[in-house]
C-alpha cells in the first residue's frame, strides 16, 4: 500500500470520536428539560423574529447579548426542520419535550462534539496518539463542557470558536512560513466570535496582540482585519445592547470553574518549572501559549473587576461562569502542552518522569471528579 | 559523600511514595464527599435544572400552579378590572409555592407581598416584601409598595422611610431589574410591542405615585419642611398632572406659616388643574392670610362651587399597590 493510499489514522478516529460526542450530547438533550432561558430565546427571538431582525439589533431588548449569529444558526436549524417551538409556552419554568429538546439543542451538541474531536485531532495530529487522547480527557473533565454540551443558548457555539481560533493560532506559531490559508482562517474565525458575542472582543484582542509579538507577519493591514474589524463589529452591538444588571457572587468560583484547582496547579508547576530550569527555556514550547493563559486570565479578571465596579443586579441574576466560557478551552489546550512539555523535558530522569507522570494522572483524576461533583452540585 | 548518595537514594522514593499517597488521599476524599453528597447553597446558574430546584417534581408542581394567564393581575393592577378574590387565591398559591422552593427570589417574594395584601393578608404580605427588600435592595418597587402598605395603615413614619428609600433609588436599576426576571416579571410585559418604553413607562407612574405619598406621608406628620422638599423634587422631576406637586409645596409653606410663600404654588396648581378644589380653598385662606380679603372671598366661593360641582377623591386615596 502506498503511503498515499493508506488510510488516515488520526482523521478515522476523530470521525469516530465526533460521532460518539453527538451521540452522548444527543443523550444528554433527552435527559435534561428544556429550561426558561433556552425556552425564552426560542420563544421571543428564533420563532417570532426574522432573519434581518435578528442581524440588525431588534432583538436587543430581548437578549441581553444581541450578536446574531446563534439566532441565526438556530432559526436556520428550525427552517430546516420546520420546527417551531410546539407548545403554549406560559413562562413554565422547565419542560420535558423530547423532540424540542432534540432539535434546540442539535446546534450546541454538534459544535461542543465538533470542539471536542478538533482537540483531539489537533494533538494526535501534530504530537502523538497518547496526546490526543490525554486531551479527550482533559477535555471531558471539563465541569463546563458537560454543562454547555447540551444547552440552547450560544455557549458551546462560542466554546468552538475559541477552540478553532486557539488551533489556528498554534498553527500559525509552528508554521515558519507565512501561511495565508490559516491566516485567512483565523480571520473568519474572529469575525464569527465578533458575530457571537460582544465578549469575545478579550480574546480577539489577545490572540492578536500575540500573535503580532511571535509572528513574522507585521503588516499593519492584516491586522486590521484580523482584529480591528472584528472589534468594531463587537463595539457595533455592544451600543446597540442592553445592559443587565449582575451581581457578583464568588468571582473565583467563576474562573476556577473554567480552568479548575488541578489546572491551576499544573499552571503554577509549569511556572515553577520554567524559572527552575531557565537552561532548558528553549525546550519549553507550551510557554508562548503561557502567555496566551495569563493574559486571558487577567483578563477575566479585569472584567470580573468591572463588573463588580457596575454591579447593583438582583441575586438570581449573579454573574455566571458561562461569560467566561472562553477559559475552558484556553486551559485544556494549557493543560496539554504544558504536560507534553514536562514529559518531554524529563523523558531522561526517570524518577522526575515518575514523578510528574503520577501527578499529572491524579490532578487528571481529581479533576474527572471534581467536574462530576460540579455537574451534580456537591 | 557516601551517606549524602544513601540518602538521595532513599529520598527519592519516598518523595514519589508521598506524591502517591497525597492524591490517593485527595481522591479519596473526594469520593467520601460524593457518598456523603453535601451540597453547596447556591450554584450560579443551575436555576432549574440542578440544585436549586432539585427534583423534576418541583418543576412539574410550579407548571402545573403556573396561572393560565397574568392578564388579570395587570389588568387589576391598571384599575381596569375590579378585585376577584379567587383569581388573586390563584396566583396567590401559585407564588407561594415559588417562594418555597426558591427563597432567594426577591421578585416572586415581593409578588406574593403583592397578592397577600389584597387577600387580606396583610402581614404576611409586608413579611414578604421585607424579605423581597433583605434579598434585593434596589428595587424600588419592593420599598414603594410597604410604604403604601405602611400608609394606609396610617404609620406614617414608617411609610415615610420606605417612601424615601423607593424614591431615592435609580430608575436604571428598577428597569434592569424587571427586565431581567424572566420568570415573574417577564409575563406582565412580554406581549408589548415595546417592552422597555412599556416598563419607563410604569416605572415612573410608579415613581411618581410615591412622590405623592411621600409627601402626604410628611404632611401628615406635619414634617413640613421636608414635605416641600419632596414636592419641589417632584416638580423638578416633570411627572404628568403636576397641579398636585404644586398644591402640595403650597400646603407645606402654608403649613409653616409662610403664607405668602405658598402663594405662587397654590396659583400654579390651581392655573394647571382649574378642578382643584383643595388648592383653591387654600389659595383663598392664604390670601385672607395676606389681607387681601376679595380675591379670597373669590377663591373660597370657586373651590367650594368646584368642590360640589366635581367632587373627586384626593390622589393619595386613589393610590394602590404596583406589579412594579
Amino acid at each position: 500500500m502506498t503511503p498515499k493510499n493508506q488510510p488516515n489514522g488520526p482523521l478515522i478516529l476523530t470521525l469516530g470520536i465526533f460521532v460518539l460526542c453527538l451521540i452522548i450530547g444527543y443523550q444528554l438533550s433527552l435527559r435534561r428539560p428544556l429550561w426558561n432561558d433556552e425556552i425564552f430565546s426560542q420563544f421571543t427571538v428564533v420563532d417570532t423574529q426574522s432573519y434581518q431582525d435578528i442581524l440588525f439589533f431588534k432583538i436587543k431588548n430581548r437578549e441581553g447579548n444581541p450578536c446574531p449569529l446563534f439566532y441565526l444558526i438556530q432559526k436556520a436549524v428550525s427552517d430546516l426542520w420546520q420546527y417551531k417551538f410546539p407548545l403554549d409556552w406560559h413562562y413554565e419554568w422547565a419542560i420535558d419535550e423530547a423532540g424540542s429538546q432534540v432539535i434546540m439543542r442539535l446546534s450546541s451538541n454538534i459544535f461542543m462534539s465538533l470542539s471536542i474531536a478538533l482537540l483531539f485531532y489537533f494533538f494526535t495530529h501534530y504530537y502523538s496518539l497518547v496526546a490526543g487522547i490525554y486531551s479527550l480527557l482533559v477535555t471531558l473533565s471539563s465541569f463546563m463542557v458537560w454543562a454547555y454540551w447540551a444547552e440552547a443558548r450560544p455557549y458551546a457555539l462560542w466554546f468552538f470558536l475559541t477552540t478553532s481560533q486557539l488551533l489556528l493560532f498554534l498553527i500559525l506559531l509552528r508554521s515558519k512560513n507565512k501561511e495565508t490559508a490559516l491566516w485567512k482562517g483565523l480571520m473568519v474565525t474572529h469575525w464569527l466570535l465578533s458575530f457571537t458575542l460582544i465578549l469575545s472582543a478579550i480574546q480577539i484582542t489577545i490572540i492578536s496582540a500575540v500573535l503580532y509579538l511571535y509572528q513574522k507577519e507585521k503588516d499593519w493591514k492584516k491586522y486590521f482585519w484580523l482584529a480591528g474589524v472584528p472589534l468594531g463589529i463587537c463595539s457595533f452591538y455592544y451600543f446597540n445592547s442592553m445592559f443587565y444588571g449582575y451581581s457578583l457572587v464568588r468571582p473565583f468560583q467563576l474562573i476556577l470553574r473554567n480552568v479548575s484547582w488541578q489546572g491551576l496547579v499544573l499552571f503554577l508547576m509549569y511556572c515553577g518549572f520554567l524559572i527552575g530550569e531557565s537552561k532548558k527555556a528553549k525546550s519549553f514550547e507550551g510557554k508562548h501559549f503561557g502567555i496566551v493563559l495569563v493574559l486571558m486570565l487577567v483578563a477575566a479578571l479585569a472584567f470580573l473587576f468591572v463588573m463588580s465596579l457596575k454591579q447593583g443586579g438582583p441575586e438570581f441574576a449573579s454573574l455566571s461562569e458561562r461569560y467566561l466560557i472562553y477559559l475552558t478551552p484556553v486551559s485544556v489546550i494549557a493543560i496539554v502542552l504544558f504536560s507534553l512539555d514536562l514529559v518531554k523535558i524529563y523523558r531522561r530522569s526517570s524518577w522526575m518522569w515518575t514523578n510528574i507522570v503520577i501527578t499529572l494522572v491524579g490532578l487528571l483524576l481529581l479533576r474527572f471528579l471534581g467536574a462530576y461533583m460540579e455537574v451534580q452540585g456537591i | 559523600m557516601q551517606k549524602s548518595r544513601l540518602s538521595a537514594k532513599t529520598s527519592k522514593p519516598l518523595v514519589t511514595a508521598g506524591l502517591l499517597l497525597l492524591f490517593a488521599y485527595l481522591i479519596v476524599q473526594d469520593f467520601q464527599k460524593i457518598q456523603g453528597k453535601p451540597r453547596y447553597p447556591s450554584a450560579s446558574h443551575f436555576v432549574l435544572d440542578q440544585s436549586k430546584v432539585a427534583s423534576k417534581a418541583k418543576t412539574l408542581t410550579l407548571n402545573r400552579l403556573l396561572p393560565k394567564s397574568f392578564d388579570y393581575l395587570l389588568s387589576f393592577s391598571q384599575k381596569k378590572e375590579p378585585l376577584n378574590i379567587s383569581k388573586f387565591e390563584e396566583y396567590f398559591l401559585y407564588y407561594q409555592k415559588v417562594v418555597e422552593y426558591l427563597p432567594g427570589r426577591a421578585d416572586a417574594q415581593g409578588m406574593l407581598g403583592f397578592c397577600g395584601y389584597y387577600l387580606g393578608k396583610t402581614r404576611q404580605a409586608q413579611s414578604a416584601l421585607e424579605k423581597a427588600i433583605a434579598i434585593n435592595p434596589q428595587f424600588s418597587g419592593f420599598y414603594y409598595n410597604l410604604g403604601v402598605i405602611y400608609f394606609k395603615q396610617g404609620r406614617y413614619a414608617q411609610a415615610v422611610e420606605a417612601l424615601k428609600k423607593a424614591a431615592m433609588l435609580p430608575p436604571k436599576a428598577a428597569l434592569s431589574y424587571v427586565l431581567s426576571s424572566r420568570e415573574i416579571y417577564a409575563p406582565f410585559f412580554i406581549h408589548e410591542k415595546d417592552k422597555v418604553g412599556f416598563l419607563k413607562e410604569q416605572l415612573r407612574e410608579t415613581s411618581r405615585q410615591t412622590y405623592i405619598l411621600l409627601i402626604q406621608s410628611y404632611l401628615h406628620i406635619k414634617n413640613f419642611p421636608q414635605a416641600l422638599v419632596a414636592a419641589k423634587d417632584a416638580i423638578g422631576l416633570d411627572f404628568d398632572e403636576p397641579a398636585t406637586f404644586y398644591y402640595d409645596a403650597g400646603l407645606a409653606l402654608y403649613g409653616q406659616g409662610n403664607y405668602q410663600g405658598s402663594l405662587p404654588f397654590l396659583k400654579q396648581s390651581v392655573e394647571l388643574d382649574t378642578g382643584l378644589a383643595d388648592g383653591y380653598y387654600y389659595l383663598g385662606q392664604a390670601l385672607k392670610a395676606q389681607g387681601e380679603e376679595n380675591l379670597a372671598a373669590q377663591m373660597l366661593r370657586r373651590g367650594k362651587k368646584e368642590h360640589q360641582l366635581h367632587p373627586r377623591p384626593k390622589p393619595e386615596d386613589e393610590i394602590e399597590l404596583r406589579i412594579f
